[in-house]
């Protein structure tokens, strides 16, 4: 009721994720299990949209970070676009991502993602 | 909203509630109602975006604290919290009966860690600690009371 997500797969392993209202101890869980069939499977890069996102505390960026560490972990990457000035405030105090992981858009979250596919091509040897 | 209490006759202003009141019993579940009661608390006084922001998120990260960590008994227990509205702050008391803690004396988390080592969770008393502009603990009679101030003005 509160939070309402809608998840994209992209084809090329990016997994396009909008999450919208409220993602608090209230509804962390459900967001939580949402990302753990993505996180079991093949999967290149989790990109947040949360331009519809208007509260966050610390039990959801639990779920963000938890996400984070998980894709860390198989060299994916995770990735968050629009992000309300609120709520890149709470991540901002809390310190609880790396900044990097925020861009201005979603067009400029997925180009870097192309371009980080590219390089991984371009090396030639992947993630082995 | 049956929690909603006589208000204390505080500020000169005969204004919408200036104070607010709520029992919690500890289950996390229990903490998304007490949340929307407060918003509307809020939202009947003269309080910005960012201050209400503020305050609901410093009431949720110090009552799921309390629930999640104060309690091992697995007995029900129940929390007060309660708001007063100031001109310029907003008073937030937390009580509880669960086993003794100072989130104000709490260590910060390592921040020094890189990204990928960091543990999972942890970090709401550090945002408490940023959202307020004061904070006090108290242990008496065998509970907890945590006092937050925050600014109207942020």
């Amino acid at each position: 009721m509160s939070l309402k997500t809608t998840i994209d797969a992209k084809g090329n392993g990016l997994y396009a994720v909008a999450i919208n209202g409220r993602l608090d101890t209230d509804t962390a869980p459900q967001l939580e299990k949402q990302l753990e069939g993505i996180l079991a499977g093949d999967v290149r890069a989790v990109r947040f949209e949360m331009s519809g996102l208007d509260y966050l505390s610390s039990m959801g960026i639990r779920i963000l970070f938890k996400t984070f560490k998980a894709l860390k972990q198989k060299k994916a990457m995770f990735l968050m676009a629009n992000l309300q000035p609120q709520i890149k405030k709470v991540i901002d105090i809390a310190q609880a991502l790396p900044p990097e992981t925020i861009f201005s858009s979603v067009a400029e979250a997925d180009a870097y993602f192309d371009a980080m596919q590219k390089k991984v091509l371009d090396s030639g040897d992947d993630d082995v | 909203m049956a929690h909603r209490k006589p208000k204390k006759q505080s500020i000169a202003s005969d204004g919408p509630a200036r104070s607010w009141k709520r029992l919690i019993p500890n289950d996390l579940a229990e903490v998304e109602g007490a949340l929307r009661s407060f918003e509307s608390f809020l939202a009947s006084g003269p309080v910005a975006e960012t201050a209400c922001y503020n305050a609901l998120l410093s009431l949720e990260e110090a009552v799921t604290n309390v629930i999640k960590y104060a309690f091992a008994d697995g007995r029900d227990h129940i929390i007060g919290v309660e708001a007063r509205l100031g001109p310029s702050e907003i008073v937030i008391e937390v009580s509880d009966d669960g086993r003794e803690f100072d989130p104000v004396s709490a260590p910060p988390p390592d921040f020094d860690l890189p990204f990928e080592e960091r543990p999972v969770g942890g970090l709401g008393i550090h945002l408490l600690r940023k959202l307020t502009s004061r904070m006090a603990y108290e242990r008496a009679g065998g509970r907890n009371l945590l006092t937050l101030v925050l600014e109207l003005d942020p």
